[in-house]
């Protein structure tokens, strides 16, 4: 209960460009382990680093982060996708055409039941579903630079008034 | 969750692309009449007037309608550029088609030649003008920045400089202004009209366009900036060449130096773009043909052709190359784009304003189910059969040929308009539409 409340009312999404902090011959671990402190087990962190990071994939796996990586583009860099041990699996709406991506979104929104959330892996930053999302319902994007965009969409908990 | 700058609640009523959207096909209407009844003459000279008018029924009536209603829809929702007020939207158009209409009044002997030019080119720089005031002043505002932007800003002030130069030519025209020859001023006109505004605007679509309908991946942005600079440097080169002329009058091949120095913007417009894009979508992730994506495929190679044929148009004295380079341009390269575009951008409009807020609480319509592929198959295989015989009409100046092209612009303006209006016929049922109390506010069903 501590999580779901904490997860809600602060960010559980997060990016991080890994390359600039390299660049500057800076080692990012202290940077990427605050961010994912930030966000809680219940959160997802999208990391862009220029090579494959295994020994951080390795180091949060075992408390429980599942990664999937994918390389940007033709070039070296690649974006990793942090999952927290009480995350969802996104569901995966990259191969849709426009506008199917923000269709399902709003059916699955539409279904969700008081304190539920539901994460997405949408092809590209969805411009669009602000402006047909029930107000009701918590919005959050994380992009990678590629635009491959997770969306995390959260009714809060019925709560007295 | 907000992109800064923009924002799609602000985006434009239905009617305001729409209204752009269905004249277009009238203006290829009226272009069928003309060759249906003026045949071969119409396609020999390119001063001829009702060649002239003929090009602008293309340029102004066909394209520059529809991607004026495609600048108003695109620039607040990817550029964040609220057009205010969007009202005035509806003075570009009746501004427009006015000009539109005037120039064929005087073409077809109506109204006398030269005052039918004369505003029928009034309407059409006044309608440019306040469009370029209008979405000029907000682009210039939003503080979005990316390479579409980029791109649009491109072709606002491609069409400006297109507008100025037309302008003078059109004053010479009818005796106000003495250019002399009038050959260096079309040039650098067409350049800013062909690579400049459609090949600026073509370029900023396709990159939303094609990876957000079509999941072809992103051209690289090194790639797009590459396009840009070699655009910007063919629009504003040819136009230096121009000033060059005039301050030297003597100076030899004026066409060619003003021809020559929009080689870089025909080399990135119409070489490197079609040549990233081709390869962008052959790596889709998603194999699926859509039909549109017909029309984006034989732009896009018929696109590698338009260099020889603008090289042949600018250094040979056949009047056909010329003709045929429009012909190419007009209603090959950017009309298959802009039928494409139509074919995938009317459905989806219609379903966003009409059908997407009911999602969750009654079964909505796909796009798709909105406009089957058959239609536009039907659009797709008239408007690459005019384009053949159009081009084999220019060619060997056959007259049955420019005929049969003529109804073949006419059967595709028809089935067009057909795709338009059976598209914007949807609704949903009024009892569905009035459980909502307003998008998105009333709750979900359990």
């Amino acid at each position: 209960m501590e999580e779901r409340e904490r997860t809600e009312t602060g960010a559980s999404l997060a990016t991080l460009d890994a390359r600039p902090i390299l660049a500057g011959g800076v080692d990012p671990l202290e940077t990427i382990l605050r961010t994912i402190e930030r966000i809680g087990i219940g959160g997802a962190l999208l990391l862009t680093a220029p090579f494959r990071p295994e020994p951080l994939e390795e180091l949060l796996g075992e408390r429980g982060w599942r990664a999937t990586v994918r390389r940007l583009g033709d070039g070296k860099d690649h974006v990793v996708e942090f999952l927290g041990p009480a995350c969802p699996d996104p569901i995966d709406l990259t191969m849709l055409e426009a506008p199917e991506p923000l269709a399902r979104v709003l059916e699955r929104a539409a279904a969700l039941a008081d304190g539920d959330a539901a994460l997405f892996r949408l092809p590209r930053c969805p411009a669009l579903l602000p402006a047909r999302l029930d107000p009701a319902l918590r919005l959050e994007t994380a992009a990678a630079p590629d635009g491959v965009t997770l969306a995390r969409v959260a009714r809060p908990p019925d709560r007295p008034r | 969750m907000r992109t800064p700058g923009l924002d799609p609640a602000q985006g434009p009523p239905l009617a305001v692309p729409f209204t752009f959207f269905l004249t277009a096909p009238l203006a290829v209407a009226a272009a069928g009449g003309l060759l249906l009844t003026g045949g071969s003459a119409v396609i020999l000279a390119p001063a001829a007037p009702a060649t002239l008018l003929l090009a602008h029924l293309g340029t102004m009536g066909f394209l520059g309608m529809t991607m004026f209603g495609a600048i108003f829809q695109m620039a607040p929702v990817v550029a964040g550029a609220v057009v205010r007020p969007v009202r005035l939207a509806y003075a570009v158009h009746a501004l427009l088609a006015a000009g539109l209409a005037a120039l064929g009044l005087g073409v077809t002997g109506v109204v006398p030649l030269l005052r039918g030019v004369h505003l029928g080119f009034l309407g059409i720089e006044g309608a440019a003008l306040l469009f370029l005031i209008l979405t000029g002043i907000a682009m210039a505002r939003t503080p979005a920045r990316n390479d579409t932007v980029t791109g649009m800003r491109l072709a606002l002030g491609s069409l400006a400089l297109a507008m100025l130069l037309g302008g003078a030519m059109e004053l010479a025209y009818v005796g106000i202004l003495p250019l002399g020859d009038k050959g260096p001023w079309l040039r650098a006109h067409l350049a800013a009209a062909f690579l400049g505004w459609i090949g600026g605007l073509i370029g900023a679509v396709a990159w939303q366009v094609l990876p957000m309908f079509y999941l072809a991946p992103p051209l690289p942005a090194h790639r797009r900036q590459a396009i840009l600079l070699l655009t910007v440097v063919g629009v504003a080169g040819p136009v230096a060449a121009l000033a060059a002329t005039a301050t030297s009058p003597g100076l030899l091949g004026a066409r060619w130096h003003v021809a020559a120095a929009a080689a870089p913007a025909a080399f990135a417009v119409w070489g490197l773009h079609p040549l990233w894009l081709r390869r962008s979508l052959a790596e889709r992730k998603r194999a699926r043909v859509d039909a549109s994506l017909l029309f984006w495929r034989t732009a896009l190679v018929l696109a590698l052709l338009l260099p020889v044929v603008a090289a042949w148009a600018a250094f040979a004295s056949d009047p056909r190359a010329a003709i045929l380079l429009a012909v190419l341009v007009i209603w090959g390269w950017a009309g298959l784009t802009v039928h494409g575009m139509l074919a995938r951008i009317v459905p989806f409009l219609v379903w966003f304003h009409r059908f997407s807020f009911l999602i969750g609480r009654t079964p909505v319509p796909s796009v798709r189910g909105l406009l089957p592929d058959g239609p536009v198959r039907a659009v797709y295989a008239a408007h690459l059969a005019t384009l053949v015989a159009l081009a084999a009409a220019v060619l060997t100046r056959h007259d049955g040929l420019a005929r049969i092209a003529g109804g073949g612009l006419a059967l595709t303006a028809i089935l067009v308009l057909r795709m338009i209006l059976v598209v914007l016929a949807r609704r949903p049922a009024p009892a569905e539409e009035a459980a909502v109390v307003s998008p998105a506010a009333a709750p979900a069903s359990p």
